[in-house]
């Protein structure tokens, strides 16, 4: 385009945008003066302003540290344009509410009757085709008969000319699908909604209608929290369209639809009844008790083979808290034979209401949160020994606070932040995704006392809740972007945000007595009154301030000013008149983070976090003495707990963010360049394989439990037990002939190689010596071990043990190295020098070594594959880690992919990758997870 | 943390002030690094939380550079540029990454349900907003540059009128006219991918 041309266009389309509403056209066709080319682009540009709405108004930063949504793309742009206010039938298009493969969905008034309507529209090619259109038609009909309140009402279906449609029940909410986002639910909510499925499935059945497409993106979950299942007896018919799109949508090799939810009756082509919807109702309460279905694998081929031939993995090996009941339950809904099925979906409603009555309850809850306190809270489990973990005591004159027991309150596993109580709920942040930088934030709460967080209609886009009004009649909110974004008051428990003046800024929250805001703009501090007016400031810092807070009798603000490259977080506080700025905490763990402090309500203490760990500052010790110049560390031990800490209302509890660690196997799929789940549904790390590529080994997250079982998932055997021989099993190593499997465990002090039968039994320590040993792995004919010995202390080297004598003795010229790996074949042995910089490579045949590849960064976790020509490794550099190979008889290693962006799940020996049967590359990725606890605290 | 690569680039800029072109050149692959280990550890240490971002990232760079006193205001200008331009290739290699990935797999099944939920906002597909920003450039450079700053670096206005040495009203002006542009762009047929 000549600039002159764009000029032109510019200046109109701003000349049109300053004239008035009304007068827009005539400015438009005066300054085009009769050139239509001129005008169109001009009215197509004012179109799209129109309708530009929030469009890239969020910085990509937050776009990004969300999903990447995609945008309703030109779909029907076209159509969307003039639908709006148009008329089909008795119903007035309002607006679009949602575009899918099929066409787009439109909120709709009926006119006639008063009420909003949603309206399907048909793809054109079902429109025009006759005879499906009558399948359609019929089976519409009969499923508009449905009359159920766990049914998406059908009200209509409207023939215009070259348009079909189907109007029906409007609903705000979302779907069991987004609900679910890989995540299990809690077991209340997988019975209720089971039960609502399961009784919507049970009145179309007994109508002759089969919805053949039952999953969790076709139901919905009301804001209410009611259920509706979707599209009933048109799912299939619609589904034929959406089916078109995927194929252009997705790669080839992907699974697209609904093949996962398939009855194998259905996968294979036959007949269906309305047991085919018991399995797909199967699969639905499978997914919603662990976060996945049943079958892994990313080859639609793979899938089907499963569907049609595998028994689905145990559900309570994926989420142990499930009851037992429960997984009958599903297992029976997921029989290949629809013979063994429930044979009615009343039946599963029955069983799911028998099971969720208090009688019969296994307790999951109780049962999985006894098992977290044993193994993994920190603190003092029930109140009645603080077992040393909890309150430091230090020699004070002063009465320490302590922590005299924990709750947990959350079950959902998701990151959460920003929690505020009004005495009875917390109010918190919740992300809908499990991986940091990724999904949005929604507002949740939780009772005090604990249970099933609920979500709150969100009001407000990418809500960050700041604080709560002190007669906690709303909540202070802001949008989640970057930089500084305006305020908004949410009145609880329900009610229309609004606004709080032009005030903008990062953080903010109100004085003890409801009248005042100080709030956080770039690197300013400012004080307003409670309403947004009178702004003015009350410190400039330098640095990010953020998490500002009132002390409770109102006279004095505590900030934090953010870390930055060369200072840790640091505390700080000023008088609320402005003066006495001073930094606390000086002396104490100067180079710790410190953050996010608040007051118990009563003002004695300052709670605060310091580098994953929270404590309390006493604030007055006698009318002598001034605040304790200590503070006293709270928490301590497995969890890291996040920023976020919120004394209660009654200064009795605090509560804490705490992760708990959980793991993945991902295996790199060099097709599709993806880490690809692998063994899915165990909590797993250091994977192993036999000779043959059929069985693995593996040690569990976070209990280090050794398992064994088929390479899909089939005949899982614990093998381990704890303590002895059994705590922390790393390096599983699989004997030639499959029959036995070599680990190292920790015993006090020392990691030791332990054998145990690949089929069960008890585990033998292979060395009686008092020195560490690590890494075992089996010669090619399996007649001995080689290990590292002392690999920690003074002298580590490679040792090999003749299994038969239990004889060791010391590799020649392996002084300094660790890490034997021993060549399939038989004929290497590759090692690491301790300085884990260099691999070397030692050759039976000859009995020398050699020195291969040396890595300026680390080198971890080699691992030869199959053929014994290759040796593949980590190279981890800072910045750029990388996974590597190098071939026997090449000195240069090939760069094969990155690792960056894999969340690798840390243990003590960094994180562990390994080889496939197939040679892909395995890796650990970390899926820890996050609750809220509520410590109760002993404030003296 | 604070150390020999802060001195490299405060050796750089110094170059950089006193006319060495080839000092920037040198800079911007520092500042890149910077940039990208300052997001890695501000999402490392907010988890959850959401308080320092886009501009706080680069004002933290930048507020440890301008306390050393060594860039005039022309060339923090430049600089600030310089670091908006290098965030856009952060995150736009993290959006291709997540997008290839979100592309295949199980886990991904693309599910083209129709849900009737609340009306979704238009919302904008970072590599798609990239390219058809490209394009804006080759038509009219300086509205492409108010994107980039706005979009990618998350500036005001304000600070946007400043590093582009215009009037906060040119800005606001070019940012309509450039959104409604974009829009336009991503939603015609060709320019899908």
């Amino acid at each position: 385009m000549k600039p002159e041309r764009w000029n032109k266009i510019e200046s109109i389309f701003h000349k049109a945008l300053d004239a008035e509403e009304g007068r827009r056209g005539a400015v438009i066709e005066e300054s085009c003066a009769g050139d239509e080319d001129l005008r169109r682009e001009v009215e197509s540009l004012l179109a799209q302003h129109k309708n530009a709405g929030d469009f890239i108004e969020t910085p990509a930063f937050a776009a990004e540290a969300g999903s990447v949504r995609r945008p309703p793309v030109s779909l029907a742009a076209q159509t969307r344009a003039n639908l709006a206010g148009s008329l089909f039938g008795q119903y007035r298009i309002v607006e679009e509410i949602g575009v899918g493969g099929m066409g787009v969905v439109y909120k709709a008034e009926d006119t006639k009757l008063g009420r909003p309507a949603a309206l399907k529209f048909l793809p054109q090619d079902l429109a025009t085709d006759r005879l499906a259109l009558e399948r359609f038609r019929r089976e519409a009909r009969s499923a508009s008969a449905l009359n159920h309140p766990n049914i998406c009402t059908i009200y209509d279906i409207v023939e215009e000319p070259g348009r079909v449609f189907i109007a029906m029940e409007y609903l705000e909410g979302q779907t069991l699908a987004s609900c679910i986002s890989g995540r299990a639910l809690g077991t209340d909510r997988i019975t209720k909604f089971g039960i609502a499925i399961a009784e919507a499935l049970a009145a179309a059945h007994a109508k002759g209608v089969v919805h053949r497409d039952i999953k969790p993106g076709n139901i919905f979950v009301t804001m209410t929290g009611l259920v509706k299942v979707l599209d009933f007896g048109v799912a299939k018919l619609l589904r034929t369209g959406d089916e078109l799109t995927a194929t252009n949508l997705t790669k080839t090799d992907g699974v697209s639809g609904t093949l996962p939810y398939m009855s194998p009756e259905q996968l294979r082509g036959q007949e269906v009844d309305a047991r085919s919807d018991i399995y797909s109702l199967g699969v639905v309460l499978y997914e919603m008790s662990t976060g996945r279905r049943p079958y892994p694998g990313n080859r639609q081929s793979e899938l089907i083979d499963a569907i049609l031939n595998r028994p689905a993995p145990p559900p309570r090996v994926i989420n142990s808290g499930l009851p037992l009941k429960l997984e009958e339950i599903i297992l029976k809904c997921l029989e290949k034979d629809p013979e063994d099925r429930y044979q009615t979906a009343k039946e599963i409603a029955v069983d799911l209401r028998r099971m969720s009555t208090p009688s019969a309850t296994i307790k999951p809850v109780a049962a999985r949160g006894t098992k977290l306190k044993r193994k993994a809270v920190p603190f003092a489990a029930t109140g009645a020994v603080s077992l040393g973990l909890a309150a430091w005591w230090f020699f004070s004159p002063v009465p320490q606070p302590r922590v005299t027991g924990s709750t947990q309150i959350t079950q959902d596993g998701r990151l959460k932040c920003c929690m505020v109580t009004d005495g009875s709920r917390i109010y918190f942040d919740l992300n809908l995704a499990y991986q940091m930088g990724d999904g949005y934030p929604i507002l949740a709460q939780v009772s005090m006392v604990g249970g099933e967080s609920s979500a709150i209609p969100k009001l407000v886009r990418d809500p960050a809740i700041l604080d709560i009004s002190p007669d906690r009649s709303q909540l202070l909110l802001r949008i989640a972007d970057p930089g500084d974004t305006p305020f908004w008051a949410l009145p609880l428990p329900t009610g229309s945000p609004r606004r709080i003046g032009d005030l903008v800024g990062h953080d903010a929250s109100w004085s003890p007595d409801g009248g005042q805001l100080v709030f956080a703009k770039g690197s300013d501090l400012y004080l307003a009154r409670a309403d947004g007016t009178e702004p003015q400031l009350l410190v400039a810092v330098k640095g990010f301030p953020c998490f500002p807070r009132f002390s409770p009798d109102g006279t004095r603000v505590r900030f934090t000013v953010g870390p930055t490259t060369s200072n840790p977080g640091s505390s700080w506080e000023i008088g609320a008149n402005g003066s006495s700025l001073h930094q606390l905490l000086v002396g104490w763990h100067d180079t710790a983070n410190k953050c996010c402090g608040r007051w118990t309500p009563d003002g004695r203490y300052y709670v605060f976090w310091s580098d994953g760990d929270i404590f309390a500052l006493r604030e007055s010790g006698g009318f002598f003495r001034r605040a304790s110049a200590v503070p006293s560390q709270l928490t301590s031990g497995a969890l890291r707990f996040e920023t976020g800490l919120l004394p209660s209302a009654d200064g009795r509890k605090v509560f804490v963010q705490g992760g708990q660690s959980r793991s993945e196997l991902v295996r790199y799929d060099a097709g599709s360049k993806q880490f690809i789940p692998f063994l899915s549904g165990v909590w797993a790390t250091w994977a192993a394989f036999s000779r043959d590529g059929k069985w693995v080994a593996y040690s569990t997250v976070p209990d280090g439990t050794l398992w064994r079982s088929r390479v899909d998932g089939g005949e899982r055997l614990q093998l381990t037990y704890g303590p002895v021989g059994g705590a922390g099993a790393e390096s599983p190593s699989w004997s030639p002939d499959g029959t036995r499997i070599a680990y190292t465990a920790a015993v006090p002090g020392k990691r030791k190689i332990f054998l145990i039968p690949a089929e069960g039994g008890s585990p033998e320590k292979l060395l009686p010596e008092d020195v560490e040993e690590d890494d075992p792995v089996w010669s090619a004919d399996g007649t001995r071990l080689a290990f590292a010995r002392d690999m920690h202390g003074g002298n580590p080297d490679i040792q090999i043990v003749d299994l038969k004598t239990r004889q060791a003795s010391t590799l020649p010229g392996s002084k300094g190295l660790i890490g034997p790996r021993w060549s399939p074949d038989g004929r290497y042995l590759a090692a690491v020098t301790v300085d884990v910089k260099k691999l070397v490579l030692y050759d039976f045949k000859t009995q020398k070594w050699s020195d291969w590849v040396t890595d300026p960064d680390t080198l971890a976790y080699p691992s030869w594959t199959g053929d014994s020509r290759y040796v593949y490794y980590d190279h981890l550099n800072a910045d750029h880690p990388s996974c590597r190979r190098v071939m026997v008889g090449v000195n240069h290693p090939e760069d094969i992919f990155s690792l960056q962006g894999l969340r690798r799940y840390l243990d003590s020996g960094g994180s562990w990758a390994g080889m496939a049967p197939d040679n892909s590359r395995l890796f650990t990725r970390d899926l820890s997870t996050h609750e809220i606890y509520a410590l109760d605290v002993d404030f003296p | 943390m604070n150390g020999a690569l802060g001195h490299e680039i405060t050796e750089l800029l110094q170059a950089w002030r006193q006319g060495d072109e080839q000092a920037l050149e040198k800079l911007t692959p520092q500042v890149y690094r910077e940039l990208h280990r300052a997001a890695q550890r501000c999402m490392a240490r907010e988890r959850g939380g959401h308080t320092l971002q886009t501009t706080a990232l680069i004002n933290e760079l930048y507020l440890r550079l301008s306390d050393l006193k060594l860039i005039d205001w022309q060339n923090r200008a430049h600089f600030f540029a310089l670091c908006v331009r290098q965030m856009r290739r952060i995150l736009i290699d993290q959006a291709r990454a997540r997008h290839s990935h979100k592309r295949g797999g199980l886990a991904q099944t693309v599910s083209l349900d129709v849900v009737p939920v609340v009306a979704p906002e238009p919302s904008a597909d970072l590599v798609a907003v990239d390219d058809a920003l490209d394009r804006l450039a080759k038509v009219d450079e300086r509205k492409g540059r108010v994107v980039e700053m706005r979009f990618f670096g998350g500036l005001s206005v304000e600070e946007t009128a400043e590093v582009l040495k215009v009037s906060p009203e040119t800005v606001a002006r070019d940012w309509k006219l450039a959104k409604a542009w974009l829009l336009r762009e991503m939603s015609s047929p060709t320019s899908e991918t």
